[in-house]
């Protein structure tokens, strides 16, 4: 019995606070490929078609938020990575804490994280319109106003959180194995080896494709949330059993 | 380097730099350190900076939402034209943008529409037609002769559109036409002077973030374009003689 006995929750409160504090740098990191992404997606990508053999030609100028979706994804995944690795799991227990409030705090970090990410990824297309109607002057604009319809926006920002906190768990669960055991490398090795190839018997990239359809061509709310709930939560729960028994310090 | 890749290079960059980060030992010290305050002060101007422009946006949407959408087209024109079946056959054969020169051929009357220009010239013995260029480049006519059965001595001009369909839009009014040019019994194609010309700037929404949207507009996965240069019916006296030192381009109605 202690004068003080700290409960799980100002444990994971704590801890989060710290692990925000220790990933600072890579939120400016974020900024900046967002920012970075803005600008290219303001210039637009040019579809030009001759229409003579005197190489005179039409062009069609598309912009776009995709690079800021796919950037964010990218980083929740390579940020999801960096939370297991060594360094990361000698930080979190310098104080007093344990392997649950660590995934914990891990997890209360990615949620807030994917809520940054989404929320930038996101307003990010008005961005791009504003500036490139400065840029290009008047476009034809293929998405409703936020005014007019705004339900699309919540939508659009549940799925952006969605992809995001995915690709974290995704990441993180990675990183979990192979810390846990360096063999899992060359399965994922192999994985990727099997997703990739393909032979008169196998069609590897068509189990990938069936996969990133399960999520991928979900139109219903409903059964769109059911899938990232139960695959977030399952990576989630299969990242903490799996390192629930390794050493805190090698 | 394509604009394309330029995402790429970025993604990779920052997995440079995380990578940097992770191996970086506890004791090296950082060649300038920023305060963490400055990281979250930076993010918080971003969203801000991002919640404003979206502001402004909406304020001036019409404004930014103003330029006039392409034609969209219900008939496709190279799926008629490609098609294994008899050109004939196809549903929308008679429909204006695949049927100019079916319809020159047989003497139908043509959708007013595609008519760009008509003009009359005075017809002397001969009619010389001269290429300003080599006609095999750039945006030469098609030039359908047809001898009138009147004693009429005019030389009719019928000058059609050129066609320039990009998936589904048509941009032939962005296409520049030459018209030919008249002096005493010659018709000369003068030389097309080179065109670039911005035909439309769309904004798309990212196609992953409108899964769950009602009405999803997505962006083409890749373009495809089908052009058709312009076409020029001249309507001519019986007994005027044609000279033309090549007749690739010119296709004499029965």
């Amino acid at each position: 019995m202690y004068l003080n006995e700290p409960t799980l929750s100002d444990i994971v409160k704590k801890q989060f606070r710290f692990k925000l504090n220790a990933n600072a740098a890579s939120f400016s990191t974020f900024v900046l490929l967002q920012a970075g992404a803005i600008v290219l997606s303001i210039v637009g990508t040019n579809s030009s078609f001759f229409y003579s053999s005197d190489e005179s030609l039409v062009t069609i100028i598309t912009l776009s938020n995709d690079t800021n979706i796919v950037i964010a994804m990218v980083w929740a995944f390579v940020l999801g990575i960096m939370l297991t690795t060594r360094n990361k799991q000698s930080e979190s227990f310098s104080f007093v804490s344990t392997r649950l409030s660590n995934h914990l705090s891990n997890f209360l970090f990615m949620l807030f994280s994917s809520l940054i990410a989404g929320i930038s990824a996101v307003l990010s297309g008005s961005a791009i319109k504003l500036f490139g109607f400065i840029f290009h002057g008047e476009m034809v604009v293929h998405s409703s106003s936020i005014v007019d319809n705004p339900n699309n926006l919540l939508l659009q920002l549940v799925t952006a959180f969605a992809y995001i906190l995915l690709l974290f768990l995704i990441g993180y669960s990675i990183s979990s194995l192979v810390q846990t055991n360096k063999i899992f490398i060359a399965l994922f090795a192999l994985i990727w080896i099997l997703a990739t190839s393909m032979n008169g018997s196998w069609n590897g990239p068509e189990y990938a494709l069936a996969i990133i359809k399960f999520f991928g061509s979900e139109r219903s709310i409903l059964l769109f949330t059911l899938k990232f709930i139960v695959a977030i939560l399952g990576l989630f729960v299969i990242s903490t059993l799996i390192t629930n028994r390794s050493e805190v310090r090698n | 380097m394509g604009i394309n890749l330029l995402p790429i290079i970025l993604i990779i960059i920052i997995v440079l730099v995380l990578a940097y980060q992770m191996t970086k030992s506890n004791n090296q010290k950082a060649a300038f350190v920023i305060k963490r305050n400055v990281h979250f002060k930076l993010v918080a101007f971003f969203i801000v900076f991002l919640i404003m422009t979206t502001v402004v946006t909406e304020i001036f949407y019409s404004k930014i939402n103003s330029a006039t959408p392409p034609d969209k087209i219900e008939n496709h024109y190279d799926e008629e034209y490609n098609s294994s079946i008899p050109l004939e056959e196809t549903e929308n054969y008679h429909e204006e943008y695949n049927s100019i020169e079916y319809q020159i051929m047989n003497h139908e009357d043509i959708d007013s529409d595609l008519l760009l220009e008509k003009r009359t010239h005075p017809a002397g013995q001969t009619l010389t037609i001269q290429w300003e260029h080599d006609f095999y480049e750039g945006n030469s006519p098609f030039i359908y002769i047809e001898r009138k059965q009147t004693g009429d001595q005019r030389i009719e001009e019928f000058l059609y559109k050129p066609l320039l369909i990009v998936d589904d839009y048509d941009f032939s009014n962005a296409v520049d036409v030459t018209k030919p040019i008249w002096t005493d019994n010659k018709m000369t194609i003068p030389e097309k002077a080179i065109n670039d010309t911005t035909v439309a700037t769309f904004f798309y929404d990212a196609g992953l973030i409108q899964q769950l949207m009602k009405s999803r507009q997505l962006q083409s996965t890749g373009y495809s374009s089908e052009y058709r240069a312009p076409i020029i019916h001249l309507k001519i006296p019986a007994e005027l003689e044609i000279v033309d030192s090549d007749e690739d381009y010119l296709y004499f109605v029965d």
